[in-house]
């Protein structure tokens, strides 16, 4: 072994690569060697040796504000600016909105990148196509962000949220390739940020939502506890409570409604109503449809009449349809089947006007259930017809419209059956999730 | 519209760090973070509570999670630095053509020791990684992993290494 030991500032060059060949050898001959010296320096490594910062953090940070101080008032500005910039470009089209972004220097700030992401979520239904746009030109303005106003690691948790929003706005869109390439990108992404678990619960949720929709429950579980442990631990009662309702929906689409309900009574003991009244509206929702699938239906009535007062007539209008419907279904199985199709057929109608093919399609099949049962075989029949026309005139998808042939065909023999009803209902459910999916009559 | 909440006034972040500044301290010392690097761990920390603050409900806690994890990263890239110098470097002395000499041996000698110390499945990772100089695919291959599990197999056994020839004890991380 050579005589000359490495120095302090030599070996800290070593373990930053900076080194000659020679120079990293002599190095590693003397560790290898159990040079006591060299092993000295190796400590610094750990976390045993070296003088901490105890007593300074007060003057730390009084010198670190005065440099961060500028960087504060500007990203309130910024807060305050990028709603303003959002509706300047709302309406135009993807095109003009992808133009205007790009060229101009006031959209390239962190404040209006997540002002993209929260609009791509509140977008999400009403308009998928336009919240996968939102969310793609969300990535466009996180890769123009300026260096120098977030470290490689906060932009890289940036970059993992917005792939995040893409993922989800293509699984509604029923492209699960598509949104498997997404997830992929945003944990690429999650990597190489700052180890937020609040970022990582963010992709865990989204996660969960996917592995659902794949039907792929125990592993959408996994990610959702996941999320939920990781907010518990950050002390995000409100966002666990909301992690609590997706997982309770999961529980709920595969077939265990008691368990939703022990979910969703927990997540409406977290959420804040007041920093999200949509969420508690929406928990409170699916209690209601879970209470009505145990069998529970004076409590399922409960909850729907306090929803009735708390939805928007305008602006809910699909919610409070939903909401009739979950009522009939409740009324149906108390054996008050008149109530029940009355209630039914007037959702039928506001989904026709609409133009909601699919909803009009599994709401005449509920009617048709309740009629064969009763013994109205006439009525089931017209209602099939009627629903294959109306289903044809409003562009179904050609799988659906497959299934609801099997169901007029049948009718028309009297040869319509609940079981056969039923199968038909199930695969029009599952491929609302998947609009890929082959109907095999 | 921002789905949480209202953005923070400005200046509400040096209160906070006022406040808090004990317990940052505490951080630091349980961490044992070199106060030459406390600097550029707090600012990464309230750098990020400025750009996210919009979405932190608990700010205070937040910011004291947000500085423990940078704190377990930076040991874990500093550990990792070390380890990826030393692995550069035994690559580099194993492929070396230059005929052995007595002092050019000891080292291989050194090196056979300290893995000879090691756990059964490193001390085959790593023969054949500096003794047949076999990559990452055909090592997997070679012992039957999966080729995107080899890499963080391989990462655990340099981190014993180090450990073995530096005499530093076992990586654990440590937990405030």
């Amino acid at each position: 072994m050579s005589l000359s030991h490495p120095s302090q500032e030599l070996f800290e060059r070593f373990a930053g690569g900076e080194l000659t060949a020679d120079e990293r050898r002599l190095v590693v001959e003397h560790l290898l060697a159990g040079c006591e010296r060299c092993r000295d320096l190796a400590a610094r490594y750990w976390p045993s040796s070296l003088p901490v910062a105890e007593a300074a953090a007060s003057r730390l940070g009084g010198r670190i504000w005065a440099r961060l101080q500028e960087r504060e008032l500007r990203a309130v500005r910024e807060r305050e600016q990028a709603e303003e910039l959002l509706a300047s470009i709302l309406n135009d089209s993807p095109a003009r909105r992808h133009t205007q972004v790009v060229n101009r220097r006031r959209y390239h700030t962190w404040a209006f990148c997540r002002c993209l992401q929260d609009q791509s979520i509140v977008r999400i239904f009403a308009d998928p196509h336009d919240a996968l746009a939102l969310a793609e030109l969300a990535l466009e303005v996180a890769q123009l962000i300026p260096p120098a106003d977030a470290t490689p690691a906060l932009l890289a948790d940036l970059k993992a949220r917005v792939w995040a929003r893409i993922a989800n706005a293509r699984r509604v869109l029923g492209d699960f390739p598509g949104a498997e390439a997404a997830l992929a990108e945003a944990r690429m992404w999650l990597a190489r940020g700052t180890g937020d678990p609040m970022e990582e619960a963010d992709v865990l949720e989204l996660e969960g939502s996917l592995r659902t929709a794949q039907r792929r429950f125990e592993q959408a579980e996994g990610a959702l506890r996941r999320a939920i442990r990781l907010h518990s631990r950050i002390g995000d009662r409100h966002a666990e409570g909301k992690v609590l309702v997706v997982l309770a929906v999961m529980k709920n689409t595969c077939g265990e409604p008691r368990q939703s309900i022990d979910l969703l009574q927990q997540a409406l003991g977290l959420i804040d109503a007041a920093r999200d009244p949509r969420l508690a509206i929406n928990a409170r929702h699916n209690l209601a449809v879970a209470l009505a699938s145990v069998g529970e239906p004076q409590e399922a009535l409960q909850h729907i009449a306090a929803l009735r007062a708390l939805y928007d007539p305008t602006r809910d209008r699909v919610s409070l349809l939903r909401l009739r419907h979950l009522e009939s279904r409740v009324r149906n199985a108390m054996g008050d089947h008149a109530t029940a199709l009355e209630g039914l057929d007037e959702v039928r109608r506001q989904f026709m006007d609409l133009a909601m093919p699919l909803e009009v399609a599994l709401t005449a099949l509920e009617m048709a259930t309740i009629q064969v049962e009763l013994g109205m075989l006439d009525a089931a029949q017209r209602l099939a017809s009627e629903t294959m026309a109306i289903s044809r005139s409003l562009g179904i998808q050609r799988e659906a419209l497959a299934a609801l042939l099997v169901i007029e065909e049948a009718a028309q023999r009297k040869a319509l059956t609940q079981q056969l009803i039923k199968e038909v209902l199930t695969f029009l459910q599952q491929s609302k999730q998947n609009p890929e999916l082959k109907f095999r009559g | 519209m921002t789905v949480h909440g209202a953005p923070a006034a400005a200046g509400s972040v040096e209160l906070l760090l006022g406040r808090l500044a004990p317990e940052i301290g505490e951080v630091f010392a349980s961490f044992k973070i070199p106060y030459q690097d406390s600097e550029d761990l707090l600012q990464e920390a309230l750098l990020a509570l400025l750009l996210k603050r919009d979405r932190i409900q608990e700010p205070a806690s937040w910011l004291l999670g947000a500085l423990r994890t940078q704190c377990l990263i930076y040991w874990r890239r500093r550990r990792r630095r070390l380890y990826e110098a030393i692995d550069a470097t035994l690559l580099e002395m194993a492929a070396d053509p230059v005929p052995a000499d007595d002092e050019r041996t000891n080292w291989r000698c050194d090196l056979s020791h300290a893995i000879s110390h090691l756990s059964d499945r490193c001390k085959s990772i790593l023969r054949l990684r500096y003794g047949l100089g076999y990559e990452g695919d055909e090592v997997a291959e070679r012992l039957g992993y999966r080729a995107s599990s080899i890499r963080k197999v391989t990462l655990r056994c340099l981190s014993a290494l180090t450990h073995r020839i530096t005499g530093s004890p076992p990586a654990r991380e440590v937990r405030a």
